[in-house]
Protein backbone atom coordinates (compact mmCIF):
# COMPACT_ATOMS: atom_id res chain seq x y z
CA UNK A 1 0.00 0.00 0.00
CA UNK A 2 1.18 3.39 -1.03
CA UNK A 3 1.28 5.87 2.15
CA UNK A 4 2.95 8.82 2.69
CA UNK A 5 1.84 8.61 7.12
CA UNK A 6 3.42 5.65 9.25
CA UNK A 7 1.38 4.12 12.03
CA UNK A 8 2.18 5.00 15.48
CA UNK A 9 5.87 4.34 16.95
CA UNK A 10 6.52 2.70 20.09
CA UNK A 11 9.41 3.07 22.39
CA UNK A 12 8.92 -0.45 24.34
CA UNK A 13 11.66 0.68 26.97
CA UNK A 14 8.73 3.06 27.89
CA UNK A 15 6.03 1.03 27.81
CA UNK A 16 4.46 -0.81 31.29
CA UNK A 17 1.72 -2.58 29.40
CA UNK A 18 -1.20 -0.97 31.37
CA UNK A 19 -3.09 -1.72 27.89
CA UNK A 20 -4.87 2.09 28.30
CA UNK A 21 -4.13 1.97 24.44
CA UNK A 22 -5.72 -0.70 23.34
CA UNK A 23 -8.91 0.79 25.37
CA UNK A 24 -8.76 3.77 23.88
CA UNK A 25 -8.30 2.59 20.31
CA UNK A 26 -11.82 3.95 19.29
CA UNK A 27 -11.40 1.56 15.74
CA UNK A 28 -9.61 -1.91 17.43
CA UNK A 29 -6.45 -1.51 15.52
CA UNK A 30 -4.28 -1.83 18.28
CA UNK A 31 -3.24 -5.21 20.06
CA UNK A 32 -1.11 -5.98 23.19
CA UNK A 33 1.95 -8.16 22.33
CA UNK A 34 4.01 -9.27 24.83
CA UNK A 35 6.39 -6.02 25.10
CA UNK A 36 4.01 -3.34 23.70
CA UNK A 37 1.21 -2.21 21.61
CA UNK A 38 0.87 -3.85 18.18
CA UNK A 39 -0.41 -1.71 15.60
CA UNK A 40 -2.20 -2.93 12.67
CA UNK A 41 -3.94 0.29 10.96
CA UNK A 42 -6.04 0.12 8.69
CA UNK A 43 -5.43 -3.16 7.13
CA UNK A 44 -7.06 -5.11 10.42
CA UNK A 45 -8.78 -1.73 11.19
CA UNK A 46 -13.05 -2.54 11.18
CA UNK A 47 -13.18 1.31 10.30
CA UNK A 48 -10.72 1.83 8.37
CA UNK A 49 -12.82 4.53 5.95
CA UNK A 50 -13.82 6.18 9.12
CA UNK A 51 -10.58 6.31 10.84
CA UNK A 52 -9.23 9.49 11.38
CA UNK A 53 -6.25 8.82 13.05
CA UNK A 54 -7.11 10.33 16.34
CA UNK A 55 -3.92 9.80 18.25
CA UNK A 56 -5.98 9.18 21.80
CA UNK A 57 -3.60 5.94 21.99
CA UNK A 58 -0.51 8.27 22.40
CA UNK A 59 -2.57 10.94 24.73
CA UNK A 60 -3.86 8.51 27.25
CA UNK A 61 -0.43 6.53 27.31
CA UNK A 62 0.91 7.45 30.66
CA UNK A 63 4.34 7.03 30.10
CA UNK A 64 4.74 8.73 26.81
CA UNK A 65 5.78 5.27 25.01
CA UNK A 66 3.25 5.96 21.72
CA UNK A 67 3.71 8.84 19.49
CA UNK A 68 1.81 9.62 16.31
CA UNK A 69 4.28 12.12 14.01
CA UNK A 70 2.44 14.39 11.88
CA UNK A 71 2.87 17.04 9.46
CA UNK A 72 1.28 20.49 9.80
CA UNK A 73 -0.07 22.09 6.73
CA UNK A 74 -1.81 24.96 5.74
CA UNK A 75 -4.18 22.99 3.51
CA UNK A 76 -4.50 20.23 1.57
CA UNK A 77 -2.71 21.79 -1.40
CA UNK A 78 0.31 22.37 0.95
CA UNK A 79 0.39 18.81 1.42
CA UNK A 80 -0.14 17.29 -1.80
CA UNK A 81 2.89 19.83 -2.60
CA UNK A 82 5.20 19.24 -0.31
CA UNK A 83 4.49 15.09 -1.12
CA UNK B 1 36.80 19.25 4.24
CA UNK B 2 39.74 21.26 4.46
CA UNK B 3 39.24 24.60 6.65
CA UNK B 4 40.61 27.46 3.92
CA UNK B 5 39.81 31.07 3.18
CA UNK B 6 37.22 30.85 1.13
CA UNK B 7 35.24 28.65 3.84
CA UNK B 8 35.68 30.48 6.46
CA UNK B 9 34.44 33.88 4.71
CA UNK B 10 30.94 31.92 4.66
CA UNK B 11 30.42 32.10 7.79
CA UNK B 12 28.57 35.42 8.19
CA UNK B 13 30.88 36.73 11.31
CA UNK B 14 33.67 36.82 9.39
CA UNK B 15 32.47 37.67 5.78
CA UNK B 16 33.53 41.18 6.24
CA UNK B 17 37.18 40.51 6.97
CA UNK B 18 39.94 40.60 4.29
CA UNK B 19 41.59 37.92 3.13
CA UNK B 20 44.96 38.24 5.32
CA UNK B 21 42.96 38.41 8.59
CA UNK B 22 41.18 35.02 7.66
CA UNK B 23 44.64 34.03 6.53
CA UNK B 24 45.99 34.30 10.00
CA UNK B 25 42.61 32.80 11.86
CA UNK B 26 42.34 29.70 9.74
CA UNK B 27 45.00 27.78 11.42
CA UNK B 28 42.89 28.13 15.04
CA UNK B 29 39.84 26.79 13.88
CA UNK B 30 39.10 23.01 14.09
CA UNK B 31 36.58 21.16 12.27
CA UNK B 32 34.08 18.43 13.79
CA UNK B 33 31.61 16.12 12.14
CA UNK B 34 28.68 14.86 14.44
CA UNK B 35 26.69 11.73 13.44
CA UNK B 36 22.45 12.35 13.56
CA UNK B 37 21.12 12.49 17.31
CA UNK B 38 24.96 12.84 18.98
CA UNK B 39 25.22 15.23 21.93
CA UNK B 40 27.16 18.16 20.64
CA UNK B 41 27.80 19.55 24.52
CA UNK B 42 25.64 19.85 27.63
CA UNK B 43 24.11 22.52 29.23
CA UNK B 44 26.43 23.79 32.54
CA UNK B 45 29.44 22.34 30.86
CA UNK B 46 32.47 24.92 30.87
CA UNK B 47 32.81 26.38 27.60
CA UNK B 48 36.05 25.83 25.64
CA UNK B 49 34.83 27.26 22.29
CA UNK B 50 32.88 28.74 20.20
CA UNK B 51 30.67 26.67 17.24
CA UNK B 52 30.17 27.06 13.81
CA UNK B 53 27.54 25.01 12.08
CA UNK B 54 28.85 24.90 8.37
CA UNK B 55 26.66 21.81 7.19
CA UNK B 56 23.52 20.24 8.71
CA UNK B 57 21.10 21.08 11.83
CA UNK B 58 21.35 21.61 15.36
CA UNK B 59 18.96 21.58 18.29
CA UNK B 60 19.45 23.56 21.51
CA UNK B 61 17.39 22.74 24.19
CA UNK B 62 17.00 22.99 28.17
CA UNK B 63 16.23 20.43 30.73
CA UNK B 64 14.37 20.71 34.07
CA UNK B 65 15.70 18.72 36.99
CA UNK B 66 12.08 16.33 36.19
CA UNK B 67 13.65 15.53 32.78
CA UNK B 68 10.93 18.54 31.25
CA UNK B 69 12.63 19.54 27.82
CA UNK B 70 12.41 23.11 26.40
CA UNK B 71 13.77 23.63 23.00
CA UNK B 72 15.21 26.92 22.60
CA UNK B 73 16.11 27.22 18.99
CA UNK B 74 17.08 24.80 15.70
CA UNK B 75 20.50 26.36 14.15
CA UNK B 76 21.68 25.61 10.85
CA UNK B 77 24.00 26.75 8.34
CA UNK B 78 26.05 30.13 9.09
CA UNK B 79 24.72 30.15 12.68
CA UNK B 80 26.56 29.37 15.48
CA UNK B 81 26.61 28.83 19.19
CA UNK B 82 28.65 28.86 22.43
CA UNK B 83 28.93 32.57 21.33
CA UNK B 84 27.66 33.59 25.29
CA UNK B 85 29.85 31.67 27.43
CA UNK B 86 32.90 32.46 25.15
CA UNK B 87 32.56 35.95 25.58
CA UNK B 88 31.18 35.97 29.45
CA UNK B 89 33.49 33.08 31.02
CA UNK B 90 30.11 31.22 32.27
CA UNK B 91 28.98 27.29 31.27
CA UNK B 92 26.87 26.57 28.17
CA UNK B 93 23.40 28.14 28.86
CA UNK B 94 21.69 25.17 26.65
CA UNK B 95 22.26 21.37 25.85
CA UNK B 96 23.26 20.89 21.86
CA UNK B 97 22.39 17.84 19.51
CA UNK B 98 22.72 17.52 15.96
CA UNK B 99 19.49 16.95 14.25
CA UNK B 100 21.00 15.70 11.19
CA UNK B 101 24.58 14.80 10.46
CA UNK B 102 26.85 18.18 11.43
CA UNK B 103 29.74 19.39 10.37
CA UNK B 104 31.41 21.83 12.79
CA UNK B 105 33.69 24.62 12.78
CA UNK B 106 35.32 25.16 16.04
CA UNK B 107 37.46 28.26 17.66
CA UNK B 108 38.76 28.08 20.73
CA UNK B 109 37.10 30.53 23.79
CA UNK B 110 40.74 32.86 24.31
CA UNK B 111 41.47 32.99 20.51
CA UNK B 112 37.52 34.01 19.62
CA UNK B 113 37.79 36.78 22.02
CA UNK B 114 41.05 37.51 20.46
CA UNK B 115 39.88 37.99 16.89
CA UNK B 116 36.81 39.92 18.80
CA UNK B 117 39.17 42.70 19.85
CA UNK B 118 41.23 43.12 17.24
CA UNK B 119 38.39 42.98 14.50
CA UNK B 120 35.87 45.39 14.72
CA UNK B 121 34.50 43.64 11.49
CA UNK B 122 33.91 40.84 13.79
CA UNK B 123 32.97 42.88 16.64
CA UNK B 124 29.70 44.29 14.75
CA UNK B 125 28.19 41.37 13.10
CA UNK B 126 29.10 39.66 16.83
CA UNK B 127 26.98 42.43 18.67
CA UNK B 128 24.14 42.35 15.59
CA UNK B 129 23.65 38.93 16.48
CA UNK B 130 23.67 39.58 20.53
CA UNK B 131 20.73 41.99 20.06
CA UNK B 132 18.50 40.04 17.70
CA UNK B 133 19.40 36.85 20.19
CA UNK B 134 17.83 39.68 22.99
CA UNK B 135 14.85 40.67 20.91
CA UNK B 136 14.00 36.91 20.04
CA UNK B 137 14.38 35.74 24.05
CA UNK B 138 12.60 38.55 24.58
CA UNK B 139 9.53 37.13 22.77
CA UNK B 140 10.02 33.67 24.28
CA UNK B 141 9.79 35.41 27.73
CA UNK B 142 6.68 37.28 26.68
CA UNK B 143 4.99 34.09 24.84
CA UNK B 144 5.79 31.64 28.05
CA UNK B 145 4.55 34.03 30.91
CA UNK B 146 1.89 36.21 29.42
CA UNK B 147 0.00 33.43 27.12
CA UNK B 148 -1.95 30.14 27.48
CA UNK B 149 -1.24 26.97 25.67
CA UNK B 150 -3.90 27.02 23.82
CA UNK B 151 -2.41 30.67 22.22
CA UNK B 152 1.14 29.01 21.85
CA UNK B 153 -0.05 26.15 20.53
CA UNK B 154 -2.22 28.42 17.51
CA UNK B 155 0.71 30.25 16.81
CA UNK B 156 2.65 27.23 16.35
CA UNK B 157 0.66 25.57 14.28
CA UNK B 158 0.48 28.55 11.89
CA UNK B 159 4.14 28.84 12.39
CA UNK B 160 4.65 25.46 11.04
CA UNK B 161 1.89 26.10 8.25
CA UNK B 162 3.78 28.93 6.63
CA UNK B 163 7.34 28.11 6.98
CA UNK B 164 7.64 24.62 7.85
CA UNK B 165 10.81 24.19 10.21
CA UNK B 166 12.75 20.92 10.40
CA UNK B 167 11.96 17.82 11.42
CA UNK B 168 8.53 17.97 9.21
CA UNK B 169 6.88 15.83 11.28
CA UNK B 170 6.14 16.49 14.76
CA UNK B 171 5.05 14.89 17.66
CA UNK B 172 3.10 15.61 20.69
CA UNK B 173 5.81 15.23 23.19
CA UNK B 174 8.71 17.71 20.99
CA UNK B 175 5.38 20.22 20.40
CA UNK B 176 5.70 20.25 23.97
CA UNK B 177 9.08 20.77 24.66
CA UNK B 178 8.72 23.80 21.67
CA UNK B 179 6.06 25.40 23.27
CA UNK B 180 7.03 25.23 27.06
CA UNK B 181 4.07 22.45 28.05
CA UNK B 182 3.53 18.75 28.66
CA UNK B 183 2.54 16.08 26.11
CA UNK B 184 -0.89 15.90 27.78
CA UNK B 185 -1.44 19.39 27.30
CA UNK B 186 -1.01 19.34 23.45
CA UNK B 187 -2.79 16.54 22.99
CA UNK B 188 -6.22 18.02 24.93
CA UNK B 189 -5.50 21.08 23.12
CA UNK B 190 -4.97 19.66 20.01
CA UNK B 191 -8.37 17.66 20.27
CA UNK B 192 -10.40 21.05 21.23
CA UNK B 193 -8.93 22.51 18.50
CA UNK B 194 -10.07 19.94 16.43
CA UNK B 195 -13.38 19.89 17.81
CA UNK B 196 -13.59 23.57 17.28
CA UNK B 197 -13.38 23.03 13.89
CA UNK B 198 -9.98 24.88 13.34
CA UNK B 199 -8.18 22.20 12.29
CA UNK B 200 -8.47 18.79 10.68
CA UNK B 201 -6.48 15.65 12.17
CA UNK B 202 -5.72 13.33 9.63
CA UNK B 203 -3.53 10.15 9.10
CA UNK B 204 0.02 11.99 9.44
CA UNK B 205 -0.93 15.42 9.21
CA UNK B 206 -2.76 18.18 10.91
CA UNK B 207 -4.43 20.15 8.52
CA UNK B 208 -5.18 24.13 9.32
CA UNK B 209 -9.25 24.34 8.03
CA UNK B 210 -9.87 27.63 9.99
CA UNK B 211 -7.04 30.11 9.09
CA UNK B 212 -8.68 33.26 11.13
CA UNK B 213 -10.37 31.32 14.10
CA UNK B 214 -6.91 30.15 14.68
CA UNK B 215 -5.44 33.70 14.41
CA UNK B 216 -7.86 34.57 16.78
CA UNK B 217 -7.14 31.74 19.14
CA UNK B 218 -3.28 33.48 18.60
CA UNK B 219 -3.52 36.34 19.59
CA UNK B 220 -5.43 35.24 22.60
CA UNK B 221 -8.67 36.61 21.84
Amino acid sequence: MNRTWTLPQVDETRCTLCGLCVEACSCQAVQLGERGPIFACPEACVRAEACDCCCLCEEVCPTGAITCAFEIVGSEQDYTKRN
Amino acid sequence: MTITVQTLSQLPFFARLDDDALREIVPHVHERTCSRGQVVLLEGDPCQAVYFIVRGLVRTHRTSLEGREHVLAYLGPGESFGLVPALDGGPHLSSVDAVTGTTLYIIPCEHFRRIVREHHEVALPVLEHLAAEVRRLSDVVEDLALHTVRTRLARFLLAQAEHPQLPHRWTQEEIAAHIGTVREMVGRTLRAFAASGLIRRQRGRVVVVDREGLEREATGR
